[in-house]
């Protein structure tokens, strides 16, 4: 949705003091000093922390308004870290009792308790949810900015630069664009090339098939609408503590009809892995998840990538 | 008279020594105590555990600075949003049902809060850069086109004779007229960008995330208008009497009709804007208040704005202590209480 | 102009609703194709679309449309009250908030138990509402408003059971949609024999609907056994409203729009304002569907709130004559 590249600048004022001037997505941020003591609310902004080795002291770890914690991958990395209540309804009051300094935001999820936000301790708001790789790999820069991490920050970059141009190399050239989606028990919500995800894949060299809708990075289909496209290749994202509609969708011989179903290009990724964290531990992940499934090259789903359905 | 006088019913003399200014004292005294006992206690409430003691430090000016944050800065906004709007409602559903005598008279019944929602809801889709200020202008201007709107439709046109509002026709028409607006509004916003609905999320009459912005949003109104509901009071006594005897007392019947009208409107209109639609408190506390203290609006009003305020404040404490961290918004408590009071209002409505 | 003549111009507009809303869709399919395809499925991807996903949803929408039809023009006739209406008196709502329940409550039981629990839930909320308006002598507005306030009591409640139970209240959102959106053959199946059953019942009553509709003094004279009959007549009227929530959710106005239509254009008498509200009821849901599923393409739009948009009008017009004398 926001083409727009955050706009970063750090300037060292002094030659004792770091300042940190930083504009993002409600206006401009002013830090005097780099801080350690930040609070997470989206998985992204957690994941990035963590890969640059800073624990951040709450994150909205939370299981209420439909949230299902934190994604497994970080489960390990996540104990002791305070929870702020849940993404969709973060509790002020235990963010104001961790006592921050800096507070991180979605700007979509987030946006009508940013005052509230913004007064407890000084609020980024970055377009997370509705980010593109683009977006997520400046929000990184910008976080490991704030936190004084800068250096370990481009060197976060720089390896994951490195592993996409390799992964690059499996891709098959002039392979049929693919259409990504997240499977819940409820939707089917397909990812355009300017999503997160979308854009992801296609930076590992494969077509999205999908441009953004009316401004909509990602928007729901039916199986009707899902037909009508008509996918060569279909990358659903499970849970696998779900059942995702297309199991159901599966049982009407429609799903037949689909190209992708027909060429057995049906991948099932975790979702957990790709549409929850978003930072640079996830990619890591996703990278090695886009060779194993085959997608990348284009082959046959293997067999812990095939629905289970 | 047509339709039977409305506080009369409930009081068949208006001076029944039951009622004095004593008693009325001694109830506003109680209600104070309650409402400000229950004040304190939604203060010490919350999903940070806060000693009492604490808290009464705090409010003595000291204690620490977390446990001022979490109570000043967190918790009393959210209460003193709870209590004005509270307190707005009432005032406003007194004066409505005072003026068109209408027992069944509320501003959410006939129209004012969902014109002040549709309107606050295009306001935010045509303007979304505006100033804060403008909200509570564009919602005042939705209660008045709203509540016209139902004048004009349950209006009798043929009959000259006593100008009556039907009371049931009135409450059916407006609230047929809130569910047309409340449609219409469900209708944009289903092609609106998807952050307008979260934007707009506490119309549903909630006070969740009320913080010091919304506060200065509504006392400015609440600052103004319910003293000036108070200095109403008389007025609405000769309203009461009905139109032939008030004009003979020398009072302006149409002013003095417009401009309780305007003062209850704008009421209604600000306190949406504060905590979305709280339904049926406007109804409940002028009738509890009658109750209480008779039907002198001079005791009726000041009754049903601590009545109001206490009932709003204490759905939402109730509604955020019950089963945390779920939040139960206060909306959804007043129409449970709300809704068979009024149900059997209706029961004893001719 | 006759005015059996308009029974068959009802139908015509039920073929046309139909026909259009399976061409029309996510992909459209050209009408020819639309009429060859129905009757010679030919296991083509057009030919799927049209059987599996836009001929259930379809009948639902008609089934739903012709059952909260017949069931407004029931309630209507039986109470004399031109405002009666399922959604209105909160049948709607209370068939909802019985389904709701059961799902969040009893997890297990079957999707068989959703039309009788539904029928109890809107029976309960029709019984409060009739008996707060007798209070002191019923009147048309005074039924109306007792519904309205039951049905926003009712409707209270189901939103503290959605909030406490997130997680099992799934189940049941589909009754609380007002939608027809992805209805499949099963659900088709499940109230397709409550609804048919009630329709053809509703058919065969119409004589003594006619006698009823007289007042309850006139129906007495003639030998009608009033009680009997209007008990009979308010059930089956409430049964067919309970079906359609089983399946599409509350959708608010239709049972009020299309049988006033239904006698406008056909007079008085139910035998034949009855079959005729039927066809009418159907075209308008599925028409409204129609509307629905183009209005932000591909995404769905909840029928239910295009149909509320396009009824609370007449509504608030109605509310406005009824009061006058």
């Amino acid at each position: 949705m926001h083409k727009k590249i955050l706009i970063l600048s750090a300037f060292t004022l002094l030659s004792s003091a770091v300042a940190i001037t930083l504009k993002h997505e409600r206006g401009t941020l002013d830090l005097k000093t780099p801080t350690k003591r930040v609070v997470a609310l989206e998985y992204s902004f957690l994941d990035t922390l963590l890969a640059l080795g800073v624990k951040p002291v709450g994150a909205a770890l939370g299981t209420q308004g439909g949230d299902r914690g934190a994604p497994p991958y970080l489960a390990p990395r996540v104990q002791g870290i305070p929870a702020t209540g849940s993404r969709a309804q973060p509790s002020l009051e235990m963010i104001t009792a961790s006592r921050p300094d800096l507070i991180l935001a979605d700007a979509f999820v987030h946006q009508s308790i940013y005052p509230q936000l913004a007064g407890i301790a000084p609020t980024a708001a970055f377009q997370s949810r509705r980010g593109s790789l683009e977006d997520l790999n400046a929000q990184t820069l910008a976080i490991g900015q704030l936190v004084g991490r800068e250096a370990a920050a481009r060197r976060l970059l720089a390896e994951q630069q490195a592993l996409i141009n390799k992964a690059r190399t499996f891709a098959k050239k002039g392979a049929p664009p693919f259409v990504a989606a997240v499977a819940t028990p409820k939707s089917l919500t397909v990812h355009t090339n300017e999503s997160f995800v979308g854009s992801y894949l296609e930076s590992l060299g494969r077509k999205n098939q999908l441009p953004a809708k009316d401004g909509q990075t990602q928007y729901e289909v039916s199986l009707e609408g899902l037909v009508a496209l008509n996918p060569q290749t279909l990358v659903l994202f499970t849970a696998p503590d779900e059942t995702p509609i297309t199991d159901t969708w599966k049982k009407n011989p429609l799903w037949q009809k689909i190209a992708a179903v027909q060429r057995g290009r049906v991948y099932q990724l975790s979702r957990d892995n790709w549409t929850r964290g978003r930072g640079p531990l996830a990619l890591r992940l996703m990278v090695a998840e886009t060779i194993q499934s085959g997608l990348l090259q284009d082959a046959a789903p293997g067999r812990e990538f095939r629905d289970q359905g | 008279m047509k339709v039977a006088h409305a506080a009369a019913q409930n009081v068949p003399l208006l001076q029944t020594p039951k009622y004095t200014d004593r008693r009325a004292l001694v109830i506003g005294a109680l209600l104070l105590a309650a409402t400000v006992g229950l004040g304190i206690l939604a203060l010490g409430l919350g999903a940070v555990r806060t000693p009492a003691a604490d808290v009464v430090e705090v409010l003595l000016g000291r204690g620490d600075k977390l446990t001022r944050q979490l109570v000043l800065e967190l918790r009393a906004p959210r209460v003193a949003v709870a209590l004005l709007t509270g307190a707005m409602f009432a005032a406003s559903g007194t004066m409505l049902q005072g003026v068109i005598r209408n027992p069944l008279a509320s501003p959410d019944i006939i129209g004012v809060g969902a014109g002040a929602g549709l309107a606050a809801t295009l306001f935010l889709l045509a303007w979304p850069s505006a100033p804060p200020g403008g909200f509570p202008w564009a919602a005042l201007a939705g209660a008045w086109a709203g509540f016209g709107l139902v004048l004009l439709l349950s209006r009798e046109w043929g009959r000259r004779s006593g100008n009556t509002l039907h009371p049931v026709r009135l409450a059916l028409v407006g609230v047929a007229v809130a569910a047309a607006l409340g449609a219409a509004q469900q209708l944009v916003l289903v092609r609106a960008p998807d952050g307008l609905g979260a934007a707009l999320s506490f119309l549903t009459g909630t006070v969740y995330g009320a913080d010091a912005v919304r506060v200065a949003r509504v006392w400015p109104w609440a600052l103004v208008l319910l003293p000036a509901a108070l200095l109403c009071s008389r007025t609405l006594d000769v309203l009461n009497l009905g139109e032939d005897l008030a004009t003979s007392l020398g009072t302006r019947v149409g002013a003095a009709r417009l401009f309780c009208l305007t003062v209850a409107v704008a009421l209604a209109g600000a306190a949406v804007t504060g905590a979305g639609i709280l339904s049926f408190v406007g109804l409940l506390a002028p009738h509890l208040a009658r109750l209480l203290v008779g039907a002198r609006h001079a005791r009726v009003l000041p009754t049903a704005l601590l009545l109001g305020a206490l009932l709003v404040l204490a759905a939402d404490t109730l509604g955020r202590a019950l089963l945390p961290p779920i939040e139960v918004p206060a909306g959804i408590f007043t129409t449970l209480v709300g809704a068979p009071y009024f149900l059997f209002l209706l029961r004893r409505t001719q | 102009m006759n005015r059996l003549a308009f029974l068959p111009l009802g139908l015509a507009a039920l073929v046309a609703a139909v026909l259009a809303s399976l061409a029309l869709g996510a992909s459209d399919i050209p009408l020819r194709e639309v009429v060859e395809l129905l009757f010679h499925p030919d296991g083509s991807t057009e030919s799927l679309v049209i059987q599996t996903l836009r001929l259930p949803r379809t009948l639902v929408a008609a089934l739903a449309g012709a059952g909260l039809g017949v069931s407004g023009l029931m309630l209507q006739a039986v109470t004399r009250n031109p405002l009666a209406d399922p959604g209105i008196l909160g049948v709607e709502a209370g068939g909802a908030l019985a389904i709701l329940a059961l799902v969040v409550f009893f997890p297990a039981a079957p999707a068989g138990w959703f039309v009788p629990v539904a029928f109890l839930g809107g029976t309960l909320a029709a019984l409060v509402a009739y008996s707060v308006a007798r209070g002191v002598g019923i009147t048309p507005l005074r039924l109306a408003l007792a519904g309205v306030a039951v049905a926003s009591l009712v409707g209270a409640a189901s939103r503290t059971l959605q909030l406490l139970w997130e997680e099992r209240a799934q189940g049941a959102l589909f009754a609380l949609s007002g939608s027809v959106a992805g209805r499949t053959w099963e659900q088709v199946g499940q109230v397709a024999p409550w609804l048919l059953a009630g329709l053809l019942a509703a058919l065969l009553l119409t004589p003594r609907l006619n006698v009823l509709a007289l007042g309850e003094d006139v129906a007495r004279g003639l030998g009608a056994r009033t009680e009997q009959d209007s008990a009979l007549i308010t059930g089956l009227g409430v049964l067919l409203a309970a079906g359609s929530v089983s399946v599409v959710g509350p959708i608010g106005f239709v049972g009020l729009i299309v049988p006033h239509a239904a006698r406008a254009l056909m007079g008085p008498d139910h035998r034949l304002s009855l079959p005729f509200c039927a066809l009418l009821g159907a075209a308008f849901l599925i028409a409204a569907d129609i509307a629905a599923r183009l209005i932000d393409r591909p995404a769905e739009t909840p029928v239910g709130i295009l149909v509320a948009a396009a009824g609370a009008p007449f509504f608030v017009l109605l509310a406005r004559r009824i009061g006058r004398r």
